[in-house]
């Protein structure tokens, strides 16, 4: 068992936000469960369309917000759920969503509000926070917070904690 | 006389229109219950569209003066939206058409939005280029002809209503906020702010809404006393202002490049006044006709999809009882066309 580790980047500008996301999409495993979190605008669907672009989905990738969840498929079998809480009231209401039901080796849930409902995510939930700088417009700050025994091969520079 | 069903998202919705089209009741029963939860409860929804939609067809009948022996064909929504929600809807119609041998129509919700103009402008003929405009989509649809549309232009993150709501919430209006963010920037001064328009690259007919949101959070960021009036009013208005001024600029460029000489605004956000009058005096200054249907049906309601069930039905169209409810369903793709049958003789 590792312990749980947190990275942490910068990124000036929604391309570097994306490209995080398609390095960090190729050491994530199928059944993985991301939560996204930071205020509006803070670039958690750019995030997404980046993971999504290193899992190899095709399709755009657009907010949730409305529709609640978007699913597409990748290019190599798998599947990504992207899950909106914006709108919900609360954990149960994730619940209802039926998404427990979904999860499994080939699908990747990423949820952007999760901390809306981290009731209802699993215990081995990987939380990217994203805070967007007072001072420059473009600038993210980017945390990644892998719990203890979750295994991101390939991944390091990690600080432990 | 063909009765219309839709349960996609808050609308517990049923129509009644007759053999001309026209609309004899088109009852719209909203779930008010969300607004105290800042959000759209799907489990609860769909629990509330069981109990809403059979008072909810009995007064559109009641309202029409007919009975349902008066129906010929039923049309329901069945997608795209929440599971849950169209389950209802569809689920209903099919026990009306199956119990009733009448034919059965599945309705794109989007398809419907995109012709809702045709329902009451009855001289309008395509080709018409369609703003379809509301919380969960933007699209610039190309109606070819009543039964050929293609989408030219979508947005690529927001939708400009999702925007509206958003930046309502940042302004403490609650949700969905378009109605009050609208009224707030009445009193606004649209200059104050210079919010980013988003206009991709130079060739698309795509939006991008993501970015203007942003730029209200880092403003109201700066300056709490942004966030509460009367400061707030500029920044509804400025918001507002480039919102409208993208839309407008986009739809007409749209119309312009495929050379179609009617334009109609669709979807919730038709009934913003800023964008109708702005729609207006571009669609005078280039003398394209503008149709923007009454604010009854420009929200989600059944008679938009009565009137697009009956234009499928009029081409000989149906459903068969296969059909389902398709959270995805991507406009363009019909629902479930099964070869017509004949209908009873009665
Ligand atoms: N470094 C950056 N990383 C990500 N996005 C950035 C960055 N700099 C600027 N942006 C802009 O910020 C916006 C982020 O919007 P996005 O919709 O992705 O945020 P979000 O966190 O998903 O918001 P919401 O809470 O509404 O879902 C985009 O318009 C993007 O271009
Ligand atoms: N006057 C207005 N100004 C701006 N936005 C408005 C106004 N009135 C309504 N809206 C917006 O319209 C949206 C609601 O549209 P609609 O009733 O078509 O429902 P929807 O759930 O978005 O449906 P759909 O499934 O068609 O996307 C909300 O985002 C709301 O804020
Ligand atoms: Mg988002």
């Amino acid at each position: 068992m590792s312990a749980s580790r947190s990275i942490v980047v910068h990124t000036n500008g929604p391309e570097e936000t994306q490209a995080v996301g398609a390095a960090f999409a190729k050491s994530l495993t199928g059944g993985a469960t991301l939560s996204l979190e930071g205020p509006l605008g803070a670039g958690k669907t750019v995030l997404v369309r980046g993971l999504c672009d290193g899992l190899g989905v095709t399709d755009a990738v657009t907010s949730p917000t409305y529709t609640l969840e978007n699913e597409y498929a990748t290019d190599r079998g798998t599947r990504v759920i992207h899950v909106d809480c914006f709108r919900l009231g609360g954990p149960g209401e994730l619940e209802d969503l039926g998404i427990d039901d979904r999860r499994d080796a080939a699908t990747v849930v990423v949820v952007e509000w999760g901390d809306r409902a981290l009731a209802a995510l699993p215990g081995d939930t990987i939380r990217v926070t994203l805070t967007p700088d007072p001072g420059e417009e473009s600038r993210r700050r980017i945390a990644i917070l892998v719990p203890a025994g979750v295994e991101i091969p390939g991944l390091g520079g990690g600080e432990e904690s | 006389m063909i009765l219309g069903i839709e349960t996609s998202c808050d609308e517990t919705s049923v129509a009644l229109l007759n053999d001309q089209g026209e609309v004899l009741s088109n009852v719209v029963a909203s779930q008010a219950i969300h607004e105290l939860y800042d959000g759209v409860v799907p489990e609860l929804a769909s629990r509330e569209h069981v109990q809403k939609m059979l008072p909810v067809l009995d007064r559109a009948l009641a309202e029409a003066d007919v009975g349902l022996d008066d129906v010929d064909a039923i049309a329901v929504t069945s997608g795209p939206g929440l599971v849950g929600s169209l389950l209802v809807g569809v689920t209903t119609a099919k026990g009306l058409a199956l119990a009733r041998d009448l034919p059965l129509l599945g309705v794109n919700h989007l398809e419907a939005h995109a012709l809702s103009p045709f329902l009451e402008a009855r001289d309008l003929e395509p080709p018409v280029l369609v703003l379809v405009v509301s919380g969960g989509h933007t699209l610039l649809v190309h109606v070819k002809a009543l039964g050929e549309l293609e989408v030219v232009g979508r947005t690529r993150d927001d939708a400009a209503g999702e925007a509206y709501d958003k930046v309502s919430v940042m302004l403490g209006l609650g949700y969905p906020g378009g109605p009050e963010l609208e009224r707030l920037a009445k009193n606004g001064d649209a200059t104050a702010f210079d919010f980013p328009r988003s206009w991709l690259e130079p060739d698309t007919l795509d939006f991008s809404f993501s970015g203007i949101k942003t730029a209200v959070r880092v403003v109201l960021d700066r300056d709490e006393e942004l966030r509460r009036e009367p400061r707030s009013r500029d920044v509804a208005a400025s918001f507002q202002a480039a919102v409208v001024e993208v839309l407008v600029t986009r739809t007409l460029a749209a119309a312009e490049r495929l050379g179609v000489p009617s334009v109609a605004i669709a979807g919730g956000v038709a009934a913003n006044g800023a964008l109708r009058s702005a729609m207006e005096t571009a669609c005078r200054e280039t003398r394209r006709r503008l149709v923007i249907p009454r604010l009854a049906y420009c929200g989600d309601n059944a008679a938009m999809i009565a009137h697009a069930g009956k234009l499928r039905l009029d081409r000989g169209e149906r459903s068969d009882f296969s059909l389902d409810a398709q959270p995805n369903l991507p406009l363009g793709d019909v629902p479930n066309r099964a070869p017509s049958r004949k209908k009873r003789p009665r």
